[in-house]
């Protein structure tokens, strides 16, 4: 994991122009079509803004004010910190990290089997993650494992919780909390538990909430309510639009954005006219829209549509001076196949390059993410590594111009031997962990190994040997402690 | 170091683990390419009095066989094989006018080219280094060679090992014609043949009649060791 980030804003799809007007087609729509918000909370909340409400139809209009102030209001970004603080990272600016895929309930084995996920799936991924060099974040993991299925939501995601903690110390994707305000409050107990209290749980954010709006143009009770609790609190909200082109946005890639906007933007409107103004929520402006494809009707987020839609909301978050988050390594493939690898890095290329702060689902499978593959997430380790380097560019000094060597070494002679050599290689030069390089007869040697295989083999040999930083035994307690409250409190109603 | 006190060293019992402990800077030196201290460590072996010959094959050789087994696993780059290899030879310099005649005896000779028609030499040249640091003599003849001038010096040279190396495929079918050359000569039974270079494959190495072929140098140097160890036999 690289705390830093390595840098990225390379690419810019939009012009300056381009963006103030999707900025202000946004606006438009935020006050003359306005949104749904299933949350008399949050409609209050709107109301006193300055909005005009109708509590009856559960709408609001929101004016163009608000909206900018709303944005005037959001802190340029955060710091998301794993349960070891010194382990986090900055989102903001073009600072880009990469974060593994979560939430689905298959798995592609380890066999090449894809089946329900089990609990040891699920420890076993984020153990992974924490042992993949080029992986800065944990992500949701798996969710409905077959040992939980109907256990409450609430128990499943506070299990979740303490079972990622215990496997990894990179900060994670799983600490979110949207599914109602209890929930949240869980979620902010648990994250307090680890830190020591509130203060610094603020200062070290480790657990946000996390808002999918629906589409077209809906907050929803449960997501909506869990935001105004971590805005109260002063911790992280994601807003993650999931418009569909074509089906629940329209089909233009324009219409999209403009849309995901309003979405995202309504969402903030909330949260930064539900906190105080002692602790404004830092907002992550999220992305997981795409196209549907209309002839298998499933969302194509490994599509060129979708990186472009990914490129230009990143683009709109940077406008807006907020953290970004967006969909990268997304592939409609079943299988880690040469489709996988086109799809995948395609959208991690241009995440990246658009200067994503967080590049959320590397190792996932499957029209919406519905499986996790080991292999994967091994190969997209891989391919991160690539992309770093291509992020990092060229570094120009009197000394990497090797003006000095190319003179010693002059005509016909070779650089094997000199000093710069040693020096620069692994600087310079990106070297695959299993991506093959060897010439067709090496590889012949070595049992003309398939990619697939060498990814499984990795994958098992890091379970085998990778120990996570033991997670402190008196946390452990704490943790366990309120999960058991929980438990009491959801299984007993 | 004087001998008086080389001897005194030795009444208190240091010399001895001196030795071993200088045997193994020498294995380091090369494993940690310093070059820098090679010099002084091979100086500093002989003042002990370990025979040249020692120094040599329990310890310089020791580390390159390390760097070798390490290249081969992927730890070690192409470029510490090479530089390795010339740090050896650093530590060659120091050792060589101490060894007895006998003693330089080289491996086997090895007489290696870029067959003509063609330029490239960067492949046959880590192949020349990795020879020379395993102990062979090597007579490298360039670039560009004609069958003429390889017949020739076979002829003279009597080496072991004819190496010839191509990166063009368009060059590739010269070394056959080398190859039937030497055979019209009567000197292809005195010498083993090894070819290489990218565009090259077993397959077609065994059609133009060569002895041997390596995808990589280590594995060609590896395979003339196995001659000349089979010669010896």
């Amino acid at each position: 994991m690289h705390a830093k980030g390595v840098r990225g804003g390379q690419l810019k799809v939009l012009s300056r122009n381009q963006i103030r007007d999707v900025h202000y087609a946004t606006l438009d729509v935020l006050q003359h079509t306005g949104v749904v918000v299933h949350s008399e909370e949050a409609l209050k909340v709107l109301d006193e803004a300055g909005a005009d409400i109708d509590y009856e139809k559960e709408r609001a209009w929101i004016p163009p004010h608000l909206v900018e102030e709303a944005i005037r209001k959001t802190p340029h970004g955060f710091r998301l910190c794993g349960r070891n603080p010194k382990k986090y990272c900055k989102l903001e600016g073009n600072r880009v990290y990469f974060c593994t895929a979560g939430g689905p309930p298959h798995v592609l084995d380890l066999n090449g089997k894809r089946r329900r996920a089990t609990i040891r799936d699920f420890e076993n991924l984020v153990k992974l993650t924490d042992a993949l060099e080029n992986i800065d974040m944990a992500g949701a993991g798996i969710h409905g494992m077959v040992e939980e299925i109907g256990l409450p939501e609430a128990v499943q995601h506070a299990r979740e919780f303490l079972r990622t903690l215990k496997n990894t110390d990179k900060p994670c994707g799983l600490l979110e909390a949207g599914r109602g305000k209890d929930q949240a409050i869980d979620s902010i107990k648990l994250a307090c538990a680890v830190m020591g209290d509130l203060k610094k749980l603020r200062r070290n954010p480790m657990t946000r909430c996390h808002v999918n709006p629906v589409s077209p143009l809906i907050l929803s009770k449960g997501l909506i309510e869990s935001a105004i609790v971590y805005a109260r609190h002063g911790l992280p909200i994601h807003f993650g639009s999931e418009v569909l082109g074509s089906a629940t946005g329209p089909t233009t890639l324009a219409g999209i954005l403009v849309q995901l906007n309003a979405e995202n933007l309504s969402g903030v409107v909330v949260a930064q006219f539900a906190a105080s103004p002692e602790h404004r929520p830092p907002i992550l402006y999220g992305c997981i829209s795409g196209i549907l494809d209309q002839r298998t009707v499933v969302p194509a987020l490994g599509s060129p549509e979708a990186g472009l839609i990914n490129a230009a909301s990143t683009q709109m978050a940077k406008y807006y001076g907020m953290a970004s988050r967006g969909s990268g390594g997304y592939t409609e493939s079943k299988i880690p196949d040469a489709q996988a690898g086109y799809e995948s890095m395609m959208t991690l290329m241009m995440t990246a390059l658009a200067g994503t702060n967080l590049i959320y689902a590397s190792g996932g499978l499957e029209p919406g993410v519905l499986s996790i593959s080991y292999e994967k997430y091994v190969l997209d380790n891989d391919m991160i590594g690539m992309i770093r380097r291509i992020m990092d560019g060229f570094r120009i000094t009197d000394e990497t111009l090797a003006v000095d060597i190319i003179d010693k070494v002059g005509p016909g002679g070779h650089y094997l031997a000199q000093k710069h050599t040693l020096k620069f290689i692994t600087k310079e030069h990106y070297l695959p962990t299993i991506f093959d390089r060897k010439n067709y007869e090496r590889w012949v040697q070595f049992n003309s190994e398939n990619i697939r295989k060498a990814a499984r083999d990795r994958a098992k040999k890091i379970l085998e040997e990778h120990q996570p930083e033991p997670l402190d035994k008196d946390v452990e307690k704490d943790l366990q402690k309120i999960i058991k409250q929980i438990e009491q409190r959801e299984i007993k109603s | 170091m004087e001998k008086k006190f080389q001897q005194k060293l030795v009444k208190a019992g240091i010399l001895v683990i001196k030795k071993k402990e200088i045997l193994n800077m020498l294995r380091e030196c090369i494993v940690n390419l310093n070059i820098e201290e090679i010099k002084q460590t091979c100086q500093d072996a002989l003042a002990v009095g370990i025979p040249p010959v020692k120094a040599i094959t329990e310890g310089m050789a020791e580390g390159m066989n390390i760097v070798g087994e390490r290249y081969e696993a992927g730890e070690y780059f192409l470029s510490e094989l090479i530089v390795a290899g010339e740090v050896m030879k650093e530590g060659m310099k120091v050792l060589e006018p101490h060894l007895k005649k006998a003693e330089i005896k080289k491996l086997g000779k090895v007489v290696l080219a870029t067959v003509k028609g063609d330029i490239h030499d960067i492949g046959k040249n880590i192949v020349a280094t990795l020879l020379d640091a395993a102990g062979f003599e090597v007579i490298d003849l360039g670039v560009d060679v004609s069958a003429e001038k390889f017949l020739e010096t076979v002829r003279t040279q009597n080496p072991d090992i004819l190496a010839m190396s191509a990166l063009v495929t368009t060059t590739m079918p010269e070394m056959e014609n080398v190859i039937k050359k030497l055979a019209k000569a009567g000197q292809r039974k005195k010498v083993k043949v090894i070819v290489g270079g990218a565009p090259l494959t077993e397959g077609y190495a065994e059609i133009i009649g060569a002895d041997g072929y390596s995808s990589d140098a280590l594995a060609g140097v590896n395979i003339c060791k196995k001659w000349i160890s089979q010669r010896i036999k």
